[in-house]
């Protein structure tokens, strides 16, 4: 927590520094850099393959798809359901929320490392240790306290965030089906909310991985679509 | 410098700006409810920057249910209960989403206690919770037994409605009512009067009404004061809580409060009457409806004050534990201001009688012939509550006569041993001769009719015609026009409140009716009551004494017993109702028998008719006039 908390100070700060009406900017792929999803020194890997531990430049024959272009590297779990938030008041219960379980979102995605039955090292294609040695796999699982393993218990994602939802619920009307901004901030997966929607995997700034919200009123971002 | 705080001011109005429909969360920020750090809010945190984190929680939940980030409460305190209650209020379960407020409000957990990240430090200290002098701490003093009950399923009734649909309070998708029935915790000033995050402003108690189609409201005084000025009187200083001015904007919370009233049962802001004394003290009602001073000032009254003396909205013939009539000698006798007013569905209607006014509407009541009443139509309906067959009459424990505390009571000459002598219901509706209270008398008037005395209309102490009065041989007449206030309207002056709250006559009299001293034996002499007009005002109010009973119109012998003799009206007549025609029941304290031992009235023909017995030392054998 509080790294989040620190995070809401540095984007505060940043937002501050910014002179003027500014728009935030897109977080750019090199602030993983010595981030908790900067796995190198963990796995004493080489300097290049900070980015193979998620993606791989060329995926061999047997892994899955997986989402779109992504080039997942990240062996995906088996885990067969992971539960639905729910309750009286929550509109899109009864819509096209689905159980993540066996299915290759991206959520899937942070869900193959973050619900701790595959090891943070496992992967379709080896990565490769200092001395370019393939590193043991298998050995290392998600600590605890950044498990994600009971999604009924989680802020609700993997549901179609339209302008509908969001009249009846009071939530901002997001700009287009690709994400609630506009501009890619805070994007949207086919229309559908996500993990990635409020995390940027990449944004090592933020102690919790947040998206570059465009303005955090309430000292977090939750504000930004429950107006 | 300028410009980045015109940024930041910028963040926190644009999204207030923009009305939207629906619960906007950020209408949290420096509400009471928002513990930022920054927030304007006195009661916050030391150093958390972020608003939702004191509830909520994006991962690992618990309740998983709107994400919830705080310890549950565990302390089982009373909850509301009432003997009218037709719901059943349980314990709370796991899915009470009240149970999420409590988690700050029964003030055993501390506010700054989260799930996500531990304990977050107020500015009120380390492990702060809800002190029990805080009015948020709603467990505090009665535990939630004070509190408008919650986490149940609603019984709708005639008076108790669902929510209809598009309202502001909801029911959960259980159907239960919850604390966010009625509070959006995002929102404070949706009511701008009121705060306290109510789902919709409240003037009139919208709010209320959205369940509560309390019988009567509508059309009641107290939901539109009569006096638009006396509305106005009902100020914060008079004990108007919710930051609304005036008795209309106040609507049910001018007498009830939903959290920690003085009374639990029915949420009352005070106990029985003083509740009513609140505006009926001559401060907010006008003098003329200032009933306090009725009661606290008259050498009579109906005994409001008497504590306890319990009135209980169940009240009813089957109740097993409020019945009534009451079945029980042992059972106290009670008098409250609610045993005769439904504070609900008062108006300031005039009626006719037997009909009941305005003030004595949708009150309970039995009818003559003794069947229970939701609803009395007529005036006397609601005194056969108390003064009909209810066991516990206290004028049986009347043996010398000397009376129960209102003035001497007549020995009645056919009350002797009779069971239901003191059952006014049976006395109107079953005696031979009566006064028309619950039914007509159709007894001819005018010089040569059967009551040549009675009067076109009942007239003021001084003689004046009462306004939209008659009477006529097929009137009835209420018994409040007998026993009533003796300053009040009812005797045609403009000010001091009707009815028959309290009187300086005995009796709770409107107007004098003298009883003669009684003789150390009955039939011996006594100087009686010297003739005064006054003395008799009562009578004299229908039935004209000067004009025609002392001129000897209807019993020729009147003048000499009244104005010769001393003899007094109730000395001969019973102003309820005899057995006997004319109303003629002796006051045996006074009339004897006759030296054969007869004692009787008997009547023998229009006009007609022989006394036996003894009075004032005067021996009557079979006296004929
Ligand atoms: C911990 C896992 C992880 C690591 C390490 C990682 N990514 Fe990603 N990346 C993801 C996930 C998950 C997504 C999909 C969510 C999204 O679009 O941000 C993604 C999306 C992307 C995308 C497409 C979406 C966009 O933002 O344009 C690009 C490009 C990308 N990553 C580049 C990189 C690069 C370059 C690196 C190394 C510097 C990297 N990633 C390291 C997990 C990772
Ligand atoms: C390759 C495995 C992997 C993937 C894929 C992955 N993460 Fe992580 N993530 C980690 C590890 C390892 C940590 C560090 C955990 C620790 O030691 O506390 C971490 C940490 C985090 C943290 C910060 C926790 C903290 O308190 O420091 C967040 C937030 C997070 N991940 C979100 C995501 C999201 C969202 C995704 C998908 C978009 C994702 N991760 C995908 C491996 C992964
Ligand atoms: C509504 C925005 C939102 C969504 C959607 C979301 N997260 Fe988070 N996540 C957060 C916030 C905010 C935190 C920081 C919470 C804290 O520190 O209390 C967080 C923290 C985390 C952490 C750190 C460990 C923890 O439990 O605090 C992980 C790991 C994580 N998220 C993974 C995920 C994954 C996986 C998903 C999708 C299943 C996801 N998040 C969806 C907002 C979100
Ligand atoms: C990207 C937009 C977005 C962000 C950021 C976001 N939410 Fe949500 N949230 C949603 C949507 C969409 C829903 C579904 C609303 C509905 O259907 O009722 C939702 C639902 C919820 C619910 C469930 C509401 C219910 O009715 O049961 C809670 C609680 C919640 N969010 C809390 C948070 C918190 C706390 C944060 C910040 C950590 C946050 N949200 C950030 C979009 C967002």
């Amino acid at each position: 927590m509080r790294k989040w908390t620190l995070f809401l100070y540095i984007v505060l700060a940043v937002s501050l520094a910014a002179s003027g009406v500014q728009a935030q900017q897109r977080v750019p792929k090199t602030a993983i850099v010595n981030s908790s999803h900067d796995l190198r020194s963990t796995f004493n890997a080489a300097s290049f393959t900070l980015c193979t531990f998620c993606h791989v430049a060329h995926k061999p024959g047997d892994a899955p798809e997986g989402p779109g272009p992504l080039l997942w590297n990240h062996t995906l779990s088996s885990v067969a359901s992971y539960g639905i938030y729910s309750s009286d008041s929550f509109d899109a219960l009864n819509t096209d929320i689905t159980d993540l379980g066996g299915q290759t979102t991206v959520s899937n995605l942070c869900l193959s490392c973050h619900d701790g039955t595959v090891a943070v090292n496992s992967f379709y294609e080896p990565v490769l240790g200092a001395n370019f040695q393939p590193i043991p796999e298998g050995t290392t699982f998600m600590p605890s306290s950044a498990r994600i393993r009971d999604l009924s218990k989680s802020h609700p994602v993997n549901f179609t965030y339209d302008s509908n939802l969001a009249n009846a619920a009071a939530l901002r009307v997001p700009a287009s089906t690709s994400s609630v901004d506009g501009n890619g901030l805070v994007p949207l997966f086919n229309g559908k909310m996500q993990c990635a929607t409020c995390h940027d995997p990449h944004n090592g700034n933020s102690g919790i991985f947040a998206r570059p919200f465009p303005t955090q009123t309430s000292g977090t971002f939750c504000t930004y679509c429950h107006i | 410098m300028r410009a980045r705080f015109l940024f930041v001011f910028l963040l926190l109005v644009a999204p207030v700006a923009t009305a939207q429909p629906a619960d906007r969360k950020s209408q949290l920020l420096n509400s009471r409810h928002d513990f930022r750090a920054t927030s304007r809010a006195p009661t916050r945190a030391v150093d958390t920057a972020d608003a939702c984190v004191f509830c909520h929680t994006p991962h690992n939940a618990n309740p998983a249910e709107r994400l919830w980030n705080r310890p549950l409460p565990a302390q089982p305190f009373p909850v509301y209960s009432s003997s009218t209650l037709a719901a059943s209020i349980g314990p709370m379960t796991a899915e009470d989403a009240s149970k999420l407020c409590l988690s700050c409000h029964d003030g055993t957990i501390a506010l700054g206690e989260t799930i996500s990240s531990g304990m977050l430090e107020f500015v009120q200290g380390r492990g702060y919770t809800l002190p029990p002098e805080s009015a948020a701490n709603l467990a505090a003093g009665q535990g939630f037994s004070d509190d408008h009950p919650y986490a149940f399923v609603p019984v709708p009734g005639p008076e108790i409605q669902m929510p209809p649909p598009g309202d502001a309070v909801r029911l959960d998708a259980r159907g239960r009512l919850q604390c966010t029935s009625c509070h959006e915790p995002h929102e404070e000033w949706r009511d701008p009067a009121v705060g306290k995050f109510l789902v919709k402003p409240n003037p009139a108690s919208a709010l209320c009404l959205s369940c509560h189609r309390t019988a009567g409201w509508l059309h009641s005084s107290h939901r539109t004061p009569p006096d638009p000025v006396a509305n106005l009187r009902y100020t914060e200083a008079q004990g108007a809580h919710t930051g609304y001015l005036g008795v209309s904007n106040n609507g049910c919370e001018s007498c009830h409060r939903p959290h920690a009233p003085q009374v639990g049962q029915r949420l009352l802001k005070f106990p029985e009457e003083q509740v009513c004394y609140t505006c009926h003290d001559g401060s907010v009602a006008t003098t003329a409806r200032n009933i306090r001073a009725e009661f606290q000032s008259k050498l009579y009254t109906h005994p409001v004050s008497v504590t306890p003396s319990v009135h209980d909205a169940a009240e009813a013939p089957a109740s097993a534990r409020h019945p009534l009539p009451e079945t029980s000698l042992a059972t106290p006798r009670h008098v409250e201001c609610a045993d005769c007013h439904n504070p609900h569905a008062a108006t300031a209607t005039e009626a006719q009688p037997p009909n009941v006014s305005g003030s004595l509407t949708g009150v309970r009541g039995y009818s003559s012939s003794g069947d229970h009443l939701s609803r009395s139509a007529n005036e006397f309906e609601i005194c056969f509550k108390c003064h009909a067959d209810s066991v516990n009459k206290p004028q049986r424990n009347d043996a010398t006569g000397s009376g129960i505390g209102y003035g001497r009571n007549p020995l009645r000459q056919h009350d002797l041993g009779n069971p239901e002598a003191f059952n006014t219901r049976i006395e109107f509706h079953m005696l031979l001769s009566y006064h028309p209270v619950t039914r007509p008398r159709n007894l001819s008037i005018g010089p040569g009719g059967e009551v040549p005395s009675l009067r076109s209309a009942p007239v003021t102490p001084a003689g004046a015609p009462l306004p939209r009065r008659t009477l006529s041989p097929t009137s009835y007449i209420y018994c409040t026009d007998c026993h009533n206030n003796d300053t009040g309207r009812n005797l045609g002056t403009l000010s001091g409140p009707t009815g028959p709250h309290g009187s300086n006559q005995p009796h709770l009299l409107e107007r004098a009716n003298a009883l003669e001293p009684p003789p150390a034996y009955p039939g011996e002499f006594t100087p009686g009551v010297s003739y005064a007009l006054e003395e008799y005002a009562l009578c004299n109010k229908c039935h004209d004494v000067e004009g025609s009973v002392l001129r000897d119109q209807s019993f020729p012998e009147h003048r000499k017993h009244i104005r010769d003799q001393n003899a007094a009206c109730s000395t001969c007549h019973d102003p309820h109702a005899s057995s006997t025609p004319m109303l003629i029941n002796f006051d045996l304290s006074v009339v004897g028998p006759n030296s054969l031992g007869a004692l009787e009235y008997r009547r023998t023909g229009f006009r007609q008719g022989t006394c036996s017995l003894r009075c004032h030392g005067k021996d009557h054998i079979r006296t004929p006039y």
